[in-house]
C-alpha cells in the first residue's frame, strides 16, 4: 500500500545521498585545486557547488511537497524531517566547498606565497575531513548507529589538525603583505582550514540526525558523546518501507566515493555494486 | 526498485491485454440487445395496463350504476317497505359505530403487543412464533373469524348479536394488521436515534414513549387506517356477529345491520339493485377516502 | 504486551481500566486492556475496522448492555468507582458519560426539544430553566448563532454538520464529565469537521473527551493521547497495542504494527 509514496520517499533519500556524494567529490576537487594551484579545477569545482545548491533547493521543495500532500507520520515523517535537515546542512557544506574553491582561485591569481608546511597541513586536514564525510555516508547508507558514535573521534582528528594549522601559522614568519586587498585575500586563503573544520562538524551533525531517524529521540552532540552503543541500539524503533531500505540500493548513490575513505562496511557494499555492474 | 517498477508495469500491460482478449471472445446474442429490451418493456406495459384497467372498470361500473341513486335522502333516510326503498342511514351508522369500537379495542392491544415484540421481548424463537402466529391470524378466512366470533362472543360470552360482539370479532381481524405495521414502524426508527436517547440517560420506557413511538407515529397511524379500511369492507364477520336487523344502534349491545350486510342482502335476493349499487358506491367512497387518508398520513410522517 | 509511551498515571486519570475483557456471546472481542484516560484531555482510539475500539468506547457508558449476550471481565473505574460494580445504574452512568455517534442523530423534534430532552429526563420542568439550558448548551456547541431565531425548527432540517453540533449541544445539556465520540466526523462535510474539532478543543479543558476516529490526521491534530487497537488474527480477540502521548505515537511508534497502520501500510 502507498506504493507511490514509498517510492517517492526512497527517491528523495537517494537524491540526498547522491548530493552528499557530489559534495564529497567536489570537495576533493576544490582541495586538490588549492594544493596544486590548479585555477581551472577550482573554477570547475565552484560551478559544481552551484549545481549542488540547485539540487538541494529542489530536494527541499520535494520534501515539503510530500509533507503537504501525503500527511506523513511515524517513520515516513521522521525520514522527511531528516532529509530536510541534512539537505539544509548540505547547502551549508556546499557553501564551504565553494569558498575553498574560491580561495584556491585567489591563491593562484594573487600569487600568494603560502608556506609548504601549511599547504601540507591543509592536505592532511582535508584527508581527515574526507574520512568524516565517508564515515557519514557509511552511517547513512547502513543506518549504522555505532558508526555515528565513532564519528566524533574522526571529527576530533580534523579539529586537531585545524588547531595545529593555526599554531603553525602563528609560528610562521609573517609574510609580506603589500596592501589591504592582498591582506584580505590572504585571510581568505588561510580560512580554508577553518572551512574544512566546519565541513567536518556539519557532516557529523548530519550523521547525528540518524539517531532521530532510527530511534525517534532528539539527541544533541553531547547526548551522543555520552551514549554507549548497546543503549543506542536498544532504542531503535520499527521503520517503514521508506527507511528500511536495502543498503545495497543506497550504496549505488555514493559509489563514486573513494573506497579508502568510507570505512569497511560501505567499501564492501560499493565493491559489490561495482561487481554487479560489470 | 527500478527493476520492480519495470516488472509490475510489464505485468500490467500483459493483464490488460488478457482482459481485452477475453472480452473479444464474447459472442453476440441471437436477438439484438435493443430488440429484447423493447419486447420486455412492452410486456411490462401490458401488465401494468391490465391492472389499471381492471380497477378503472370496477369503479366505473359501480359509479355508473350507483351514482344516479345517490341523494341526501338516500344517505340520511331510513329503508322503507319490503323492497328497502328509501335510505340507508342506519346501516352507515352501524358500520361507523362498529368500526370505531373495533379500533378502540384493537389499537391499544396491537400497539402494546408490537412495542413488546419490537423493544422488550428477547429476540428469538418465541418472538418469531408470535410473529408467525400474527401473520397466520391475518390470513384466516373472514368467514371462519365470523363463526369463531359468533361462537365465542355471541354465544359463549352471551353478548348476543350486537355492536360489541361484532367489534370484538373485527378487532381480531385488524389486530395482526395493526400489530405488524406498528412493529415495522418501530423497527424502522433508526437505532442511532434510540442510542442518542439512551446516551442521554433515558430509561427504556422513556426511550420508547418519548422517542420511538412519536417517531413512528405516522407509520403506526397509517397501519391503523389501513386496518380500519379492512374492517369497514368486512362482510362475513359482521354477518354472524351483528345480525341483520335494521336498527339504529345506541348501546354497544344493540344489534344492527352494517352497509356490507345490507348490500349483500339486497343484491343476494335481488330485491333492490339500485339501492345495492348506491350502497356499494358509498362503501367504496368511504374505503377510498380512508386509503387516501392513510397515504397522506404516511407521506406527512416522512 | 501493550507498549506505553508516557501514558497518564492513575492519579491524573478520569477513567482507569484494568484487565478488561469483553465478549459478544461466545466471541471474545477484547482482551486484557489496561489503560488510564487522562482527565480533561482528548484521547483518541485508532485502529482498523473491527479492532474493538468502538466496542471498548461503548463499554465506557455501558451502551453494550443494550446488546443481548454481551459480558465483560475486569474493572473500569470512573473517578475511582467501578462502573460495572453491583448496584450501578447504567442509566445514571450515561448521564455522566455522554455519547456522540457517527451518524448525526437528532430526535425528530424541534431544535429546542432536542436540547431540552436530557434536562427534562432529569425532571427539569421550569420553562425559564430549560430556556437557559438550551441557550447555554447551544452556545457551547457553537450553534447558537446559526439557530437562535429558529429553535422551533425540526432538528432534522439542519445540515449534517449542524445536526452533529446539535447532538453535541444535546449531550452538553446534561453536563457530562466524559464525552465519548464514535467517529463523530466521518459522516459530515470537511468544513463542519473543522468546527467540530474546534469545539472539542474548546470543551477539553473541562471535560474528558474520548474519540474513536479512522482519520489518522484528525487523531494527530486534536488528541493528547492516542491508543492503538488491533485484532491481529480474525476470530481472535483484539487488544491494545500501543498507548501514550499522541506526539510520541505519531512520530516514533515503538511497535511495528502501529507504525504500519498509521503510515497506511497496514495489511
Amino acid at each position: 500500500m502507498r506504493k507511490l509514496f514509498s517510492s517517492q520517499l526512497i527517491e528523495a533519500r537517494h537524491e540526498m545521498l547522491s548530493i552528499f556524494e557530489a559534495i564529497d567529490l567536489t570537495l576533493h576537487d576544490a582541495v586538490t585545486a588549492f594544493v596544486t594551484d590548479d585555477q581551472d579545477l577550482a573554477r570547475r569545482a565552484q560551478k559544481k557547488t552551484l549545481k549542488i545548491d540547485a539540487r538541494c533547493a529542489n530536494l527541499e521543495a520535494v520534501c515539503y511537497n510530500l509533507i503537504a500532500t501525503q500527511s506523513p507520520v511515524a517513520s515516513d515523517f521522521r525520514l522527511l524531517q531528516t532529509i530536510i535537515y541534512i539537505d539544509f546542512n548540505m547547502q551549508r557544506m556546499s557553501d564551504k566547498v565553494r569558498r575553498i574553491a574560491r580561495a584556491a582561485k585567489r591563491k593562484v591569481k594573487n600569487e600568494i606565497e603560502f608556506p609548504a608546511e601549511l599547504v601540507e597541513l591543509i592536505g592532511r586536514e582535508a584527508d581527515s575531513v574526507y574520512r568524516v564525510l565517508g564515515a557519514t555516508a557509511g552511517a547513512l547508507v547502513n543506518n549504522d548507529l555505532a558508526a555515528v558514535l565513532s564519528l566524533s573521534d574522526e571529527d576530533d582528528e580534523v579539529h586537531g589538525v585545524y588547531q595545529e594549522f593555526f599554531r603553525t601559522f602563528n609560528r610562521t614568519e609573517t609574510m609580506e603583505v603589500a596592501d589591504d586587498k592582498q591582506m584580505d585575500d590572504f585571510r581568505r586563503v588561510i580560512m580554508v582550514s577553518r572551512y574544512l573544520d566546519r565541513i567536518a562538524s556539519i557532516s557529523t551533525e548530519c550523521a547525528y540526525r540518524l539517531v532521530f531517524l532510527l530511534t525517534g529521540q532528539r539527541w544533541g552532540a553531547d547526548d551522543v558523546a555520552e551514549a554507549d552503543e548497546e543503549e543506542l541500539e536498544s532504542m531503535r524503533i520499527p521503520s517503514g518501507e521508506g527507511i528500511t531500505l536495502d543498503p545495497e540500493s543506497d550504496a549505488r548513490y555514493v559509489s563514486h566515493l573513494a573506497l579508502d575513505e568510507v570505512g569497511e562496511a560501505l567499501a564492501a557494499l560499493i565493491s559489490q555494486v561495482d561487481e554487479d555492474a560489470e | 526498485m527500478t527493476e520492480n517498477t519495470h516488472n509490475s508495469s510489464a505485468e500490467n500491460i500483459i493483464s490488460a491485454q488478457r482482459i481485452k482478449r477475453a472480452l473479444a471472445n464474447g459472442k453476440s446474442e441471437r436477438i439484438s440487445k435493443n430488440t429484447s429490451n423493447a419486447i420486455m418493456l412492452g410486456v411490462f406495459r401490458v401488465a401494468a395496463a391490465i391492472t389499471t384497467l381492471v380497477l378503472i372498470a370496477i369503479i366505473a361500473y359501480v359509479v355508473i350504476n350507483g351514482l344516479p341513486h345517490i341523494s341526501l335522502d338516500f344517505i340520511f333516510g331510513w329503508p322503507e317497505g319490503v323492497n328497502a326503498e328509501g335510505g340507508i342511514w342506519p346501516t352507515i351508522v352501524s358500520t361507523v359505530y362498529v368500526t370505531a369500537l373495533a379500533m378502540l379495542i384493537c389499537t391499544p392491544i396491537a400497539v402494546l403487543a408490537a412495542v413488546y415484540l419490537a423493544e422488550y421481548a428477547k429476540q428469538g424463537r418465541l418472538v418469531n412464533i408470535i410473529r408467525y402466529a400474527a401473520d397466520t391470524l391475518a390470513s384466516v378466512p373472514s368467514i371462519v373469524m365470523g363463526l369463531f366470533g359468533y361462537a365465542l362472543f355471541v354465544e359463549a360470552m352471551g353478548l348476543g348479536l350486537s355492536m360489541f360482539s361484532a367489534a370484538m370479532a373485527l378487532a381480531l381481524l385488524m389486530l395482526p394488521i395493526i400489530m405488524r405495521t406498528t412493529e415495522e414502524a418501530i423497527r424502522a426508527v433508526p437505532r442511532y436515534i434510540r442510542w442518542g436517547a439512551y446516551g442521554l440517560g433515558a430509561t427504556k420506557w422513556q426511550v420508547v414513549s418519548r422517542i420511538v413511538l412519536p417517531s413512528a407515529f405516522g407509520r403506526i397511524a397509517t397501519g391503523i387506517v389501513l386496518g380500519i379500511g379492512r374492517a369497514i369492507g368486512e362482510t362475513a364477520v359482521v354477518l354472524y356477529t351483528m345480525g341483520q336487523a335494521i336498527n339504529m344502534p345506541i348501546s354497544p349491545l344493540d344489534s344492527g345491520r352494517p352497509m356490507t350486510v345490507h348490500l349483500y342482502l339486497l343484491a343476494n335476493d335481488g330485491i333492490n339493485m339500485n339501492a345495492a349499487y348506491g350502497t356499494a358506491l358509498l362503501l367504496m367512497a368511504i374505503i377510498l377516502a380512508f386509503n387516501l387518508f392513510a397515504r397522506w398520513l404516511s407521506r406527512k410522517s416522512k | 504486551m501493550t507498549v506505553y509511551r508516557n501514558a497518564p498515571e492513575p492519579a491524573q486519570s478520569a477513567i482507569t481500566v484494568s484487565d478488561f475483557n469483553f465478549w459478544y456471546g461466545d466471541f471474545h472481542a477484547l482482551t486484557d486492556v489496561n489503560l488510564n484516560i487522562a482527565k480533561n484531555k482528548i484521547t483518541a482510539f485508532i485502529g482498523p475496522s473491527g479492532c474493538g475500539k468502538s466496542t471498548f468506547l461503548r463499554c465506557m457508558n455501558r451502551m453494550n448492555d443494550l446488546i443481548e449476550g454481551t459480558r465483560n471481565e475486569g474493572t473500569m473505574e470512573l473517578d475511582g468507582a467501578n462502573i460495572y460494580a453491583e448496584g450501578v445504574d447504567p442509566v445514571d452512568l450515561r448521564r455522566r458519560v455522554g455519547m456522540i455517534f457517527q451518524q448525526p442523530n437528532p430526535f425528530p423534534k424541534s431544535i429546542y426539544e432536542n436540547v431540552a430532552f436530557g434536562p427534562r429526563l432529569q425532571g427539569v420542568t421550569s420553562k425559564s430553566d430549560l430556556d437557559d439550558i438550551v441557550e447555554e448548551s447551544l452556545k457551547r456547541a457553537n450553534l447558537w448563532k446559526e439557530v437562535s431565531g429558529q429553535l422551533g425548527k425540526d432538528g432534522l432540517a439542519l445540515s449534517g454538520g449542524q445536526q452533529q453540533r446539535l447532538c453535541i449541544a444535546r449531550v452538553l445539556a446534561v453536563q457530562p464529565d466524559v464525552l465519548l465520540m464514535d467517529e463523530p466526523c466521518s459522516a459530515i462535510d470537511p468544513t463542519s469537521v473543522q468546527k467540530v474539532e474546534d469545539l472539542m478543543a474548546e470543551l477539553a479543558p473541562e471535560m474528558t473527551i474520548i474519540i474513536v476516529t479512522h482519520n489518522m490526521q484528525q487523531a494527530a491534530r486534536i488528541s493528547d493521547h492516542t491508543a492503538f487497537f488491533l485484532q491481529e488474527v480474525a476470530g481472535e480477540p483484539a487488544t491494545l497495542i500501543e498507548y501514550g502521548e499522541t506526539d510520541a505515537i505519531f512520530t516514533s511508534p515503538m511497535d511495528k504494527r502501529t507504525e504500519d497502520y498509521i503510515t497506511g501500510r497496514f495489511g
